[in-house]
Formats: structure tokens, sequence, C-alpha cells
């Protein structure tokens, strides 16, 4: 299933799933059932829950189909309890945490004498604990932008970025989870762009907790434009990731090339804690998965189109105000 | 066996028939009968492909009214079903052993007593019609030539069912042509009325809220750097998405981005862009006005080349209008000529086009003066074909050089040291090293000198070298020239003397006087470093207050 959450013409919010060119409301085909009301408590309603919307889609009423055209996608998870953006592509940080020491150096008198500087310094390097563990921080859960939104950047910030990643829904709430059981917990798979203002953020991590107001705004995280579930999606490691920007192609990768899997992830962060229904675990970009690191800059009314295959297209418009 | 019975003029008739049916039933039914009497087969009958089901068409020999009413089988299932999903004859010799039937279906034929059927597709080309039966009420081994003979009705059939238009698709198709014919003339309409309207609008701002009118959606006109200039009109329910990206060519960069919650169709997409195409003239044409008018008064280039822009917002929206770029790395010239002929501005704006499309020319105090757009080449390389141009024009013109402005307050001071470098130039008293067709205020040594008022350069001047003015002017001394000759080749005494054409001991001694009179000391650092200043500041001021 391909899960989304959508809004009608009335105000109505449903969540249902997409069909072809249309959005079939399992709000409104479950008639009243509390367990359709939204993303998340379809989300808690576990594995039943899950059966009973496949059976809704197979088999529901005439006025719980909607003309994709006529409707408004929104996050499918607006409210999630967590966001973690990890860091499970690893390959990209080296040439973001340069590309930041560039941006820095280029204001100096002589940047590339300053860029070397920098970067003899150790602090452009990625550290050695990226790979010996999953590094992630808590984004905003409570700053979640969706498909279509205009992203609307800090007036402080210069250098707005999008980063081009994915991201796993877990379905149940659980403590100590095995690796090797860890798929089990996924709900499904969408689409996440970290959007990051890159200015603020080198000044910020210089305190050494994390990226803070670099990305941290309204809308900052953009979740969508649905979740597709486990069985839709098949293996979620194997997936060609593009990132568009008016139309013309910026960033290329694969899922292929993650250091750690949403598994280990999910065993790492189960261990003596609870993992919620719910939350999401961010993959962290994908290699040349944002403009820092290829030299490349955002500008005003652009739009960016983050594409990761089997789950679909994330779209948004930025407005900088430089 | 009747199958040795058939001659050619049945199979004839049968066409004939065909050609006569009026409508798909009676087709249908003189199949369903002509099945029945070449076949030699009590029952026969054709069903039609409606959505994912074949249903009743026509039959031959049907006993009970429920098999004619009821009959209806899904594509994919059953036998019939599979003939329709892989359009390849299939035949029941015996339906008491088949497992392929439907238990649905299985009582209908049951009760008809049908226990063989052979059954093939109803095709035309690559469309599936329906299928047709041929049945016996006792099991039956039906012979290849059987089957041919069945798919030769069928084939036959199938294509005066096509003729009749059968599936309705020719309706459709001529329902569909009419809907888009209709849309073409409304959106034809909507284009007069655009154009009509852009024709009775001056303003081109307004312009752009016609154009969304007509077109729907959020239209945005951008400058080059991604700027936004204006916009106008709103958006729909739905996902909002960029439908068209068009950079309106001679335009200075402008750039016309369309939203919309709606993929466009082909049709809808030739629409846009006949509309924005439509912007584009009026574009052109509100910018020539403005160029025009620019042209016999002035006022907008004169605000910005002398600093006084009241709103840097409007003024902007308004020259990118004008389709004219003055985004990051625009650049001012000011050109003239040392044989004293002044240089016409149309000359120089046909000259300049060439390589620098989008560039806008003007007179002013006496000099033609061109604003450089934005290349996004390097500076050297615009500057070597600024030379390069310059040099084959063959006009012998001397052109300054203002600096690459990355703000519109940064224009004042571009023009301001193109016009003192081709004033310097010009009068040949270039104090730097460099002395060419294409001169700037760097290379003269007279960076950040270019932009001071008049009266400001000359307290300075005098400041430092007042009494050696005022005994040059007096007595007919030429103090001034020496110092200048003496500093450029660097306190080298015989060096200096050669280009003066005096004797080596006449410098020694002027120099020596040009110290007592200033209290200077040739050999201090700071004290050659504020003569040196002053120089260049009394070559600037003379050229400035000269032209």
């Amino acid at each position: 299933m391909r899960l989304i959450t959508f809004t009608t013409t009335d105000g109505a919010t449903h969540v249902g799933a997409l069909a072809g060119d249309t959005a079939i409301s399992l709000t409104r085909a479950a008639e009243g059932d509390p367990r359709f009301a939204s993303m998340l408590d379809l989300v808690r309603s576990g594995d039943a829950g899950v059966e009973d919307a496949r059976d809704l889609c197979d088999s529901h009423p005439a006025h719980a189909v909607h003309a994709l055209d006529d409707v408004t996608l929104r996050a499918p998870l607006p409210n999630p309890p967590r966001l973690r953006d990890c860091s499970l592509f690893i390959a990209h940080l080296q040439p973001a945490f340069r590309g930041m020491a560039r941006s820095i150096a280029a204001e100096a008198a002589d940047p590339e004498a300053e860029y070397e500087r920098l970067v003899a310094t150790g602090k452009f390097d990625t550290p050695e604990v990226f790979s010996r563990e999953v590094i992630y921080y808590n984004a905003d859960h409570t700053a979640v932008s969706g498909p279509g939104d205009l992203i609307v950047a800090p007036a402080e910030t210069r250098q707005l970025d999008y980063e081009l990643e994915f991201a796993a829904v877990l379905g149940h709430t659980a403590r100590d989870v095995a690796e090797s059981d860890a798929a089990g917990v996924i709900f499904g798979y969408t689409i996440f762009n970290d959007w990051s203002c890159r200015d603020l953020q080198s000044v910020v991590m210089e305190s050494q907790l994390g990226p803070s107001r670099g990305k941290d705004f309204d809308g900052s995280n953009t979740l969508g434009p649905c979740i597709v579930t486990p069985d839709e999606l098949g293996s979620p490691y194997d997936l060609e990731m593009t990132a568009r920007v008016n139309g013309e192609v910026w960033s290329h990768g694969s899922t292929s090339t993650m250091h750690h899997s949403f598994e280990k992830a999910i065993a790492h962060f189960s261990r003596n804690r609870t993992v919620h229904a719910g939350d999401v675990l961010g993959t962290g970009t994908v290699m040349s998965g944002s403009p820092v690191e290829i030299g490349k800059r955002l500008k005003d009314g652009d739009e960016v189109e983050l594409e990761v295959q089997g789950i679909g297209i994330l779209r948004n418009r930025v407005q900088l105000p430089y | 066996m009747s199958v040795d019975l058939l001659s050619p003029p049945s199979s004839a008739q049968y066409l004939r028939w065909l050609l006569a049916a009026k409508d798909p039933t009676q087709a249908l039914q003189l199949a369903a009968d002509h099945v029945a009497a070449v076949l030699d087969c009590p029952v026969s009958w054709a069903g039609l492909v409606e959505g994912d089901y074949l249903v009743m068409g026509a039959h031959h020999g049907v006993a009970s009214t429920e098999m004619a009413a009821a009959w209806r089988l899904k594509i994919g299932e059953g036998i019939g079903g599979r003939v329709a999903l892989e359009r390849r004859p299939q035949m029941s010799r015996d339906y008491r052993h088949d497992s392929r039937r439907v238990p649905l279906l299985k009582r209908l034929i049951d009760n008809e007593g049908i226990q063989a059927t052979l059954i093939v597709p109803l095709l035309v080309a690559d469309s599936l019609l329906g299928v047709l039966y041929a049945a016996h009420r006792h099991p039956y081994p039906w012979t290849d030539t059987e089957v041919e003979l069945l798919e030769e009705i069928a084939h036959d059939l199938g294509v005066r069912l096509h003729q009749l238009d059968v599936d309705g698709r020719r309706g459709q198709r001529a329902e569909a042509a009419e809907r888009r014919a209709e849309r073409a003339t409304r959106e034809q309409r909507a284009c007069a009325d655009l154009a009509n309207g852009f024709a009775t609008h001056t303003d081109p701002v307004g312009s752009l809220d016609l154009l969304a009118r007509e077109i729907g959606g959020r239209v945005e006109l951008r400058q080059g750097d991604g700027t936004l200039v204006r916009a106008a009109g709103d958006l729909r329910q739905g996902n909002a998405r960029v439908i068209r990206r068009t950079e309106l060519a001679d335009c200075g960069g402008l750039t016309v981005v369309v939203i919309d919650t709606r993929d466009p169709d082909e049709q809808r997409q030739a629409f846009v862009d006949l509309c924005i195409s439509l912007f584009r003239l009026q574009v052109l044409r509100a910018g020539e006005r403005e160029r025009t008018a620019e042209r016999l008064n002035g006022e907008l280039f004169d605000g910005l080349l002398s600093g006084r822009i009241g709103d840097p917002e409007e003024f902007r929206a308004r020259v990118s209008m004008m389709g004219i770029d003055l985004g990051p790395g625009a650049q001012v010239l000011v050109a003239g000529s040392r044989e004293h002929e002044p240089v016409g501005r149309a000359d120089l704006d046909s000259q300049l086009r060439t390589v620098f499309p989008g560039v806008v020319t003007l007179e002013r105090a006496g000099r033609a003066v061109a604003v450089l757009p934005p290349t996004g080449r390097p500076a050297p390389r615009v500057r070597a074909q600024l030379a390069d141009l310059i040099a084959r024009s063959r006009r012998g013109w001397t052109v300054g050089l203002g600096r690459s402005c990355a703000d519109l307050l940064d224009f004042s001071t571009s023009y301001d040291e193109a016009r003192a470098a081709c004033e310097l130039a010009i009068r040949g008293s270039v104090v730097g090293s460099a002395a060419g067709s294409v001169v700037t205020a760097h290379e003269l040594g007279i960076l950040g000198m270019a932009s001071l008022p008049a009266a400001q350069l000359e307290t300075m001047v005098r400041d430092v070298l007042g009494p050696l003015l005022d005994l040059d002017q007096r007595r007919g001394t030429d103090f001034v020239p020496t110092l200048r000759t003496y500093l450029a080749h660097d306190r080298h005494l015989p060096d200096t003397a050669a280009s003066l054409h005096v004797h080596y001991n006449t410098v020694r001694n002027r120099v020596a006087r040009i110290e007592e009179v200033l209290g200077v000391d040739m050999r201090d650092v700071d004290h050659r470093f504020r003569l040196e200043t002053a120089l260049r500041m009394h070559a600037l001021s003379a050229a400035l207050t000269g032209a």
C-alpha cells in the first residue's frame, strides 16, 4: 500500500491510500473507525489495522474515492512522536564538512589558504565514531511539512540546502529488538528532506551540541508524498535516489550505499530503551545529496524534487531571503 | 456433419448479411445463427466486452431465459474468460470433466444441457471486442477445421462490429475531438482577450495580472538570479508544482514561472506557452517604450549613475520590466575619443550589442555611457572582449571601464571610475602603467578617488602641492611635470632627464627646489606616497573639470 494523508476542499483531513490517479479515503470508508482517524492512529493500530486498511482498499464505497487532482496531499505522518535523523549514510559526511569549510573560507582574504588552515584543524574530518555506531540527532518533530508546501527559509540565513534522504516509520512500540527481528517493527518508508541552513549550522556546530537552529525552523522537515509499506516496496537497500532543481538533476545516489541498516539502527535505539510506533528514522544524506557537497546554491523560487525509486517524488519550492 | 456442405455462396451470403446489418445487435445475431448453421450445432452465442466482464450480446438456440439474461463472465475466469484474456481459441469436449468452469455459471450451463463448447475471440487489430461460442448438448470432439471456420466467422464479425462502432470508441473519440475543438476555440479567444488587454495596458506590472488571470494558477516574474520581481494569481486546492519555467528571450534574463496544482496536458501546455509568448512581446514593447522615454529624459539612469535611488525594490522591479539586467556583475563604461570627436550613443550601442546583448546605452555629461549586463564571464575576459571589439571597430575610441557592481549602489561608483579612467586616458595624463583602448581605475592608480567630489579633490591636491602649483603658475616653471616624471621613473635622474629632454643637473636642481618649497624629503617613502597620491588626484581633477 501507498498510504497518504490528504485534505479535501471542505478542509477535512483523511488518511488514505493511493490507487492509480485516485485517493481512497480510509477515514471515510471505515465510517468512524477511530483507527483510521489519522495516520498516527493507523500506525498505532498495529498489524490488524494494516490488514483492515488493505481490505478497505480492495472494497470500499464509491464516496470514499477522490480524484488525486481534487485533493491536497499533506505530510503522510504530520505528527510523528519522535523524529531522529541518523547517519546511516556516512560517505557524504567528508564532502559535506569540507564544503562547509569552503563556505567559511570564502569570506577570508585568501580563501584557499584559509580553507587549508581550516581542514588542517581536523574539525572538518569525519569522526570515526560515525562508522562505529549509529549517530543521530533529534530533529524537531513539530516542524514537519509536506509535499507542495512552500519552504520559507529563516530571515537570517544566506544558504539554504536540501538534503536527499529517506526514512523508515516504525509500526510497533518495542524495547530490546534484536537486529534480526527489527524488520518486523517497520511500518513503511517515506522520502525525507532535511532542509538545512548551512551558514547557521557551521556556526552553531562549533558548540558540539548538534546542528541546533541550522536545521530548525517551521517546516524544516519535509516528509512525503506517501508511506510505502514494506511488502509493496521490497528491499529498501537498492533504490535509486535523485534530487532535481528546476528539473535539472543535481544529486544522484543509491540506498545500496548505506553504511548502517534501519534494522541495525532500531536494534541500537531500542537497547534498554523504548522505541515508539510512529517514530521516524531518517537515513541522513546520500553521497552528493546536498548542494553544499557539489558546490551549488539554491535560488529564491527554485523547485526541489526528491525522488526515491518505489516511493515517489517529494516536491517543494523554496522562498529565500537572499 | 455439415462442414462438407458449407459452400462458398453461404460464406458470401453471411458477408452480405453482415454488411446489411444496421447495428451491432443485428450483426451479432447473424453471426450466432450462421455459426449454428455452418457448424451444425444447436447452440451459439456471442459475449461482448463491458469493462472487466463479458456480457451476452446475441444467442441462438438458448432454451432458458435465465441463460440469456444472466450469462456474465469475468475476463480471465472460466473458459470463455480465458479466451478473452489470452486471445486464442479454447475448447471443451466434455464439460462434465472440465476443471476450468466457473461455479457461478456452472448451473446456468448445466440447465441448458450444454456439454461441449468451442470458443474463439472477437478481435479487431489489437483490441478485443468479445468472444464467440459454438456448443453441443452432448460431448463433442471439435475438429481443427471447425476451429478455423469459427475463427473465420469471428474475424468477419469483428470487422463489421468495428465498422458499427460496437464499443462506442469512435463515438468517444468524436466527443473527445469535439471537446478539444471547443477548448481550442475558448483558448484562442482567451489569447485574443489577452492580446487586447496587453494593447490597452501600458503598465507592464499590470500585464502580469492579466497573464495570471488567463492562465490560472500563480504566475511569477523572476530575474535571472531568481529574485522575485512580481507575482500574481492564486493557487487552487492541491499540491503546487511548477508547470512552466520560461526565460523570456532578449529580456535581460527575465523568467516567467507558472505554478499550478494540476499537471497540464499537451493542449494546455501549448496555450500556456502562447500566453507567455504574448507576455514576452508585451515586455519587449513596454521595455522599448521605457527605453525611449529614458533616452529622452534619462531620469531612471540618472538616478542610478548618481546614486540617488529612492526605493531600491521599486527601482529594480521597474528596470526588470524594461528587460534590463542589473544583477551582480553588471559594469558601467564610458566611451570617448582622443580625436575630440564625440562618440555617438547609437554607434556605441550597435557595436556593444553584438557581444553584450541586453546592454543599455545613454548620453551623460557629453559622453556615451553603457551599462553592461552581467555576463557570468571573468572580469579579464570581459575586458579582453571589449578591447577586441573596440580594435575591430576601428573607431579609435577610448573606454573607461568601471567596477563590477554587486549592488544598485555600486553603479554610481562604477560610473565615476569609468568616467575618470576615460577622461584621464583621453588626455594622455595617465599616471599608471596602462594606456590602451580600455582602461580601468585600478590600472590608472586612482581607485577610491574617482567618486570624490571635485572640491574635495582640489583641496587635497592644494594641501600637498599648493606652493608648487602656485610657483608653476606664477613663474611658468615646470616643477609639477618634473615631479611627476621623477616619481614615475622611480627617482632615477638620468631617465627623468632623458624623458624631459633637459640636462641631468637641471633635474637635480629642480628636485632640490621642490623639496625645499614643499618641505619634503624624497628619500622618505611616506612623503613620496603623499606626493604620488596628490599628483594622481591633480591629474584626475584636471581631467574631470576639463570634461
